[in-house]
């Protein structure tokens, strides 16, 4: 080649090598991938949840040490109550996960043919999806926040006795179980407020709390009343739910923790927030160390067996340890739920936008 | 043959450059520092504590992989960025040292090719990039497996897309010493292509933030022909930290970085073809 064709070949190919570079990014540019968010756990109160709080308050402002303006804590919150937990109904039920459950559950009864297990609770003139509010757990009480105002409670319940008291408070016994021991009884707070509680002076207790003239205890502020669900759970009682008495985990639960205070959120992922507190902090250090190192240990089992769901479900868990408490932290992506549902067969609609 | 000839030669004239025997060391000064001073706790895979020099980093639980995330990406970044900054510095007088008056015409007169020279030098430079980013991030990964049990092995080819970011920098560098023989020319044509290259991996975003306009049309133009660098450096950092990479994606920036070199050292080719000297 003549050194003036070789050097054109050069200026040629210099060109075309330009060319198809620019080209190539251009095919390959496209849409950026974004991202995915990180989690937002909820460890502190947001605005929108404060103002919820404020405009659930009933009973008047001032100085009124050891009672609840809210007559859901107020309610769970007996002086020497243990476990008080609050489910956000109506949140959950518009959040991703609560869609994605609703059109589960909607799909499988459908599936069946029958009716859906919330028709069984619309004839009684409440639609759970429109009228539900809270669901709250006390140690031994159930509370329902919502509108009853169409519930014909004595047609749809038949109590064998009815007791007005306080200010709009009703109190509904049932006679006796077949085994002797006294029914549960039903009480109403207005038209706001349904609660079960084991006997009528449980509930008398609990209607005096709501109206204000007997205190509450503080196991649940209403600085603490943020997340989806959040409450506070004895340490015995997780140990309980975590699984048998003799595993090793719930034994070192209900020695360790004295109280577990939990926040989760749903308004995208499932990020959940546990504050374990307990006397001895050398146990406690422990407990976290085996949470952490469990947690660990099965994302590295799941990452093993190309269990990727539950790799990324474990991806965002951490244990921050603290003086006399540690936080456990844990999300639950939207995508992982939504496999985890898809043995509903009906496909759901909601999409979280993602 | 005869490139690599000429590439090794340029590695014999690095190992005599203070430069580059200072970055040796300091690349060892910080894995011995991160050996001797640096304490990770780990209980059954989990990271429970980290101490540097004593000082608690990070007292969180969480699997040991996920918590050295974020060590994988700064040194992914470190590598990257901060590889391309001293390596527009440190090889910015290599080309002009090479087309020097005596040097380019003893060198002319042995057998071997004008594209071959400047090939040769181009490896060379890539393979001593590739040798400093290796180093440090294999050590990284030596000490943290060792003290951690975890064993990633991704910092590796974070290093090597790191070194093509590089190679694509000093391609321009490579030309600017063709057309001027100048070191302070060189480095500032690497700066201005690190720079531009930057630019063009937030393409997008920048031009959505901009109005219609000839500015906005001539950005549009000018950041479709400059290499993603920032993206590469992106991804060689989520490549780190063991996060899924868009592998079209990446194949497309590395592609894109390629026939940028390409075409650099063809029209430093071009004109090296036709100077007398």
């Amino acid at each position: 080649m003549k050194p003036r064709r070789r050097r054109f070949f050069w200026l040629l190919a210099a060109l075309v090598l330009l060319v198809l570079a620019a080209l190539v990014k251009r095919a390959c540019s496209g849409p950026e991938a974004s991202s995915r968010p990180p989690p937002e756990f909820p460890r502190s109160m947001r605005p929108a949840e404060s103002q919820r709080m404020t405009e659930r308050e009933v009973l008047p402002p001032g100085p009124r040490p050891g009672r609840h303006r809210d007559p859901v804590l107020s309610a769970v919150s007996a002086p020497d109550a243990g476990t008080a937990l609050v489910f956000e109904a109506s949140a959950l039920r518009h959040s991703p996960v609560g869609q994605l459950l609703l059109d589960c559950l909607t799909s499988t009864a459908g599936q069946d043919g029958g009716e859906s297990p919330l028709d069984d609770i619309r004839r009684l003139g409440v639609d759970p999806l429109q009228d539900l509010d809270r669901v709250a757990v006390g140690d031994d009480t159930v509370v329902v926040s919502g509108d009853f105002s169409r519930v014909q409670w004595d047609s749809a319940f038949g109590a064998a006795s009815v007791e007005q008291y306080g200010d709009t408070g009703q109190i509904r016994s049932f006679g006796t179980q077949q085994d002797g021991g006294a029914s549960p009884v039903l009480a109403t707070w207005g038209n706001q407020l349904v609660l079960i509680a084991p006997t009528q002076e449980a509930a008398r207790a609990t209607l005096d709390r709501i109206e204000g003239r007997s205190p509450t205890g503080q196991l649940l502020g209403d600085n603490q009343a943020y997340g989806d669900v959040y409450g506070v759970l004895s340490g015995a009682a997780l140990g309980q739910m975590l699984g048998p008495a003799d595993s090793p985990l719930a034994a070192q639960f209900e020695g360790a923790a004295r109280s577990v205070e939990l926040h989760l959120d749903a308004t995208r992922d499932v990020e959940l927030v546990a504050t374990v507190s307990g006397d001895d902090p050398a146990q406690l250090g422990d407990l976290g160390r085996a949470l952490g190192g469990g947690l660990a240990a099965a994302r590295a089992r799941a990452v093993l067996t190309g269990d990727t769901s539950a790799a990324e479900l474990l991806e965002y868990a951490q244990v921050v340890p603290g003086s006399e408490k540690f936080r456990l932290e844990m999300a639950v992506p939207f995508e992982v739920l939504k496999s985890m549902l898809a043995f509903c067969g009906g496909r759901p609609q909601f999409d979280a936008g993602r | 043959m005869k490139t690599l000839h000429v590439a090794a030669d340029l590695l014999r004239e690095a190992t005599a450059r203070k430069w580059f025997l200072g970055l040796g060391v300091a690349i060892t000064a910080l894995l011995l520092g991160l050996v001797g001073g640096l304490r990770l706790d780990v209980v059954d895979g989990a990271l429970a504590a980290t101490r540097l020099f004593g000082s608690v980093l990070q007292a969180s639980v969480r699997p040991a992989d996920v918590a050295l995330r974020p060590v994988f990406i700064a040194a992914s970044y470190l590598i990257s960025y901060g590889g391309m900054a001293f390596g527009l510095l440190a090889c910015s007088d290599f080309a002009p040292a090479l087309l020097s008056p005596g040097r380019i015409e003893h060198l002319l007169s042995l057998p071997v090719r004008r594209w071959e020279l400047l090939g040769g030098t181009f490896l060379g430079v890539l393979t001593l990039g590739l040798i400093g980013s290796l180093y440090g991030a294999g050590g990284l990964l030596v000490i943290l497996g060792a003290k951690t049990g975890v064993w990633n092995w991704h910092p590796l080819l974070a290093a090597v897309l790191a070194v093509v970011g590089f190679g694509t920098v000093y391609s321009g560098m490579l030309l600017s010493a063709v057309l001027v023989r100048s070191a302070a020319v060189s480095a500032a044509c690497g700066a201005l292509l690190l720079f531009a290259g930057t630019l063009a991996g937030y393409r997008t975003a920048i031009l959505a933030s901009m109005r219609e306009g000839p500015g906005r049309w001539a950005f549009a133009a000018w950041s479709g022909l400059m290499p993603s660098l920032s993206t590469l450096a992106d991804a060689a950092a989520n490549l780190a930290a063991a996060r899924p990479v868009g592998v079209g994606q990446l194949g497309g920036v590395l592609a894109g970085c390629g026939l940028f070199s390409a075409a650099a050292l063809a029209l430093a080719v071009w004109h090296f073809e036709g100077k007398d000297f």
